[in-house]
Order: structure tokens, then sequence, then C-alpha cells
């Protein structure tokens, strides 16, 4: 059964993007526009890894990976920052919610589902 | 300045005669030319401090009328400096985020739709790759071409070894005739020989019969005897006959059938070896084409692997409208909060208040960037380099 990602994204081509090298490598995908999108999405449903923006309208990424770690269904779902930011500061922030990866954009696919694939839930 | 000259000739006048005065009233001895020079000291003095403070009042006077006019004037272009700018600002600022609204929402827009076109070639291109790689690696047994020629190639080899059985088993067949045709042969000798045998019996039963004149009754029965002989002798010399002539008839067609077995041979030969000739021919053909067509699907494959690597590479540049975006839409919401500004300090209708704190508006720009860029075009040095950490993991 193939497993699920979503995907957190204001940006349509980008979420696009990720969603055509994530289905191309076998992944279900689940998109969403912001955090608070995303955290109406996640109902339960098995989601085996997260891609999160962090600069996104309504709920910013962060916020939203703090929210998700309370969510007893999503406590342990891994989840990469996917940004332009590449301040340290906002990578401590990042770490500090819980994040395990932060990949900076602009992202090679190939990179991003070896990324996926080295983190994702079995 | 003529009038302020007149006042002080007036008061050194005043001050001369105020000095005679002075001296016509003192006693005489005591006048003396001291007192003269003192009073004349005195009046000079009297006149130079007046000179000196009308001048200076005067000088004073028209600094004061300068400034206030320097200021009216100050005020009057500040105000209008101000107002103008204002005015053009709280216009031109919305239409700038506008336009920069419309320039940002149709990039996105026309990236959208690239980026799933060149979606859509990259899944065709993964489609016809994965097609190629079935008919040409071999994968599936029944669409393999090189297998189908192959397998094809195979088949028509043994139909070949088959015919040449069929044609060797027909050889031996001839060589058997003809064996048997040597065997033949020797039977008219065979039936030449009973005929003399059956003529050299005639003749002893002849000479019998001759001998019987001379014998009497009791050898009478040799004659009959040799009359038996006799008829036994040209039966036997008519069978021989019969038997040469069926010889001869079975000699002819056999060797009439073995004339055509080999000539059926030698056709079948021509035959095969033509057949075989012509499905190398096929086979050779089909494999150059075959092999053409592997160079072709190869190449082709090449290619479909080269466009889709494009593809890829284009789908990762497109994604510079995701900084664009977040760049632009920074502009215009800096932007908007100006003019948000701007319309509040103008409702307040205050001349002191309108001041714009460089520093905290540039910070505050600092403090919503997303982008290293945006923070290198500010000012601000670089601090790292992204492409070297694209992934950090904790």
């Amino acid at each position: 059964m193939a497993k699920t990602v979503m995907i957190i994204d204001d940006s349509v081509s980008l979420r696009q993007v990720v969603t055509i090298a994530l289905k191309n490598a076998g992944y279900e995908v689940i998109e969403a526009c912001d955090g608070k999108d995303a955290l109406s999405k996640l109902n339960g449903e098995r989601i085996h890894l997260i891609i999160c923006d962090v600069n996104m309208p309504n709920m910013d990424g962060i916020t939203f990976v703090k929210e998700a770690k309370k969510l007893p269904n999503y406590k342990f779902t891994p989840v990469i920052m996917l940004t332009t930011e590449s301040q340290e500061d906002k990578k401590l922030a990042g770490q500090a919610a819980g994040v395990k990866a932060w990949v900076v954009k602009p992202f090679r696919p190939e990179r991003m589902i070896t990324t996926v694939a080295k983190l994702i839930l079995p | 300045m003529k009038r302020n000259t007149a006042a002080v000739w007036t008061i050194c006048l005043a001050s001369g005669f105020a000095g005679g005065a002075a001296i016509l009233s003192a006693p005489y001895g005591a006048v003396t030319g001291f007192a003269i020079i003192t009073s004349l000291l005195l009046c000079a003095m009297v006149a130079a401090w007046q000179i000196v403070r009308l001048q200076t009042a005067e000088i004073v006077a028209v600094i004061v009328d300068q400034r206030q006019v320097y200021d009216e004037k100050l005020q009057s272009a500040m105000k209008q400096r101000i107002s103008g700018l204002e005015d053009f600002c709280e216009r031109a600022v919305p239409i700038w985020t506008r336009q920069i609204e419309t320039a940002r929402a149709e990039t996105e827009e026309s990236i959208i739709v690239l980026t799933q076109r060149f979606s859509t070639i990259l899944q065709r291109l993964s489609t016809v790759n994965t097609t190629s790689k079935r008919y040409t690696s071999g994968t599936d047994d029944k669409s393999d071409v090189i297998n189908v020629i192959n397998v094809s190639e195979r088949e028509l080899k043994m139909l070949i070894d088959t015919l040449k059985t069929a044609q060797h088993t027909r050889d031996v067949v001839v060589k058997e005739i003809r064996d048997l045709l040597c065997h033949v042969e020797a039977l008219p000798k065979m039936a030449t020989d009973i005929d003399n045998i059956a003529t050299q019996a005639n003749v002893l039963a002849l000479n019998v019969a001759a001998e019987t004149e001379y014998v009497d009754a009791s050898g009478r029965d040799f004659s009959v005897m040799a009359d038996e002989v006799r008829k036994f002798s040209s039966l036997t010399s008519e069978t021989g006959k019969k038997m040469s002539e069926k010889i001869m008839l079975i000699n002819a067609a056999m060797a009439k059938a073995c004339r055509v077995a080999e000539e059926a041979s030698t056709q079948d030969a021509q035959v095969i070896k033509k057949s075989e000739l012509v499905v190398h021919n096929i086979i050779d053909r089909f494999g150059g084409v075959t092999t053409h067509l592997m160079e072709l699907a190869d190449i082709l494959k090449n290619e479909n692997i080269g466009i889709g690597t494009e593809v890829d590479e284009i789908l990762i540049s497109l994604q510079f409208q995701d900084r664009i975006n977040q760049i632009l839409v920074q502009v215009r919401e800096s932007m908007q909060k100006m003019s948000a500004y701007l319309q509040k300090e103008n409702d307040n209708d205050g001349v002191i208040s309108r001041h714009i704190d460089s520093t905290v508006w540039l910070d505050e720009m600092h403090g919503d960037y997303t982008t290293e860029i945006q923070r290198i075009n500010h000012g601000c040095k670089q601090m790292n380099n992204t492409a070297d950490q694209e992934i950090t993991f904790f």
C-alpha cells in the first residue's frame, strides 16, 4: 500500500512540483494551502510524513508543526520544512518545534525524494 | 540709512552745543585746554555710542525681517511639498500595489499552467520510456521484438533441417532402388539361361524321339516321354521369354522411377538450398531492420531520458516564481502599510506629527523578508551560501 505524504505550501506551483515528484516515486499526496487548512485535513487520516513551508498566510509553518505535534495521531509524524528561509534562527525554531529536516528552495526533486525515503515512517 | 545718519549728526551737534555751554558756564581761569579737549572727547564718545547703537538696532531689525520672510517661505514650501507628496502617494501607492499584484498573479497563473504542462510532458515521457523498455529489453516474451525474431529464426532453421532430413530419406530410398535395379538387371540373364536350358532340353527331346525309331515296341514309351519333355521345354522357353519381357518392363519402370526420384531429389535439394538462402536473407534483413530499430529505440530512449532531465531542470527553475511571489508580496504589503500610514497622518491634519522614522520603517521591512536575496538587496551582507546547505537534518 502506498504511503501518504502531506504537502503544505501557499504556492500552487510549488505544491504541483512536489506532488509530481512524490507521485512519480509512488506516494499518495494530500495538499494543503496553509497551516490552518492542513490542520483541518489532519482528521485522523494516516499520514506518514509532512512537508511544510514556513511563511504562509493564516498560519505559518512553525506554528502548524507545534499544533500538529499536540495531536496524538501526528505526534511522531516526521516533518520536513521546505522554505526559502535559510537563517539559522529560523532553523533553530523549526528544530525546537520538532522538525526533522530543513530543505531550502529551490530544491531538486530527486533529493527531496531521497530525504522523504530516509525520514518516512515505516 | 539717511534717516539714521541725520539722527547721528543731530546727536553730535547737540553734544557740541552741550560742550560749548559747559565751557561758557565754567570760570575763565578754570577754562583750560584740558577742559575743552575733555568736552570734545565726551561729545565724540557720546556721538559714537549713539551711532553704534543705532546701527546695531538697524542690523538686528533687518535680520529679524529676513528670518521672518525666510520662515514664512520655508513653512509655505514645506507645506506644499508634503501635501503634494502625500496626495501623490495616496493615489499612486494603491495603483503600484495593484500593478504589482496583477504582475504577481499573472506570473503565478502562467507558472501554474507551465508546471502542469511540463508535468504532463514528464508523465508522457515516462510512459514512452516504460513502453520502449518493455519492447526492447525482453521483459515481456510476447512483445519483445528481438525475442520474436530469434524464435522465428530458430523455427525456420528447424524447418530447413526437417526438409533436409526428408531429402536425405528420399536419397536413401533412391539408393535402395538403385541397388535393387542392379539385382533386377541379373534377372534377364537368368531368363535367357532358362530359355537356353529349355532349347537344349528340346534338342535332347528331339534326339530321344529320333532314337526311338530304332527301338522295339517296349521302347516306345521313351517316345512319349520325349514328347512330354519337348512340350515341357517349349513351355519353359515361353515362360522364360515372358519372364524376360516382364523383367524388362519392371526394369524400365524401376529405371524410370529411379530417374524421376533422382530428378525430384535434385530439385528438392535446389529448392531447399534456395529456401535456405531465402530464409537466411529474410532473417538477415529482419536482423538488420531490428538492429536499426534497436539503435533507434536506444536513441529515442536516451533522448527521452535527456528530455525528462531537461523538464526536471525546468521544473526546478520554475520554482523562481515562489521567490518572486514572496518578494512582490513583501513590497506590496510594505507599500500598503506606507499608504495607510500617510492616510492616517493626513486625517490627523497636523504638521508636527508628519515625521517618518526611516530607521524604524526599514527595520520593520527587514523583519518581513523571507529570502536571503531580499536581505542582500536591503544592504545586508550575505550570511551563508544556501546552495551548499540545501538540506539540513536535525
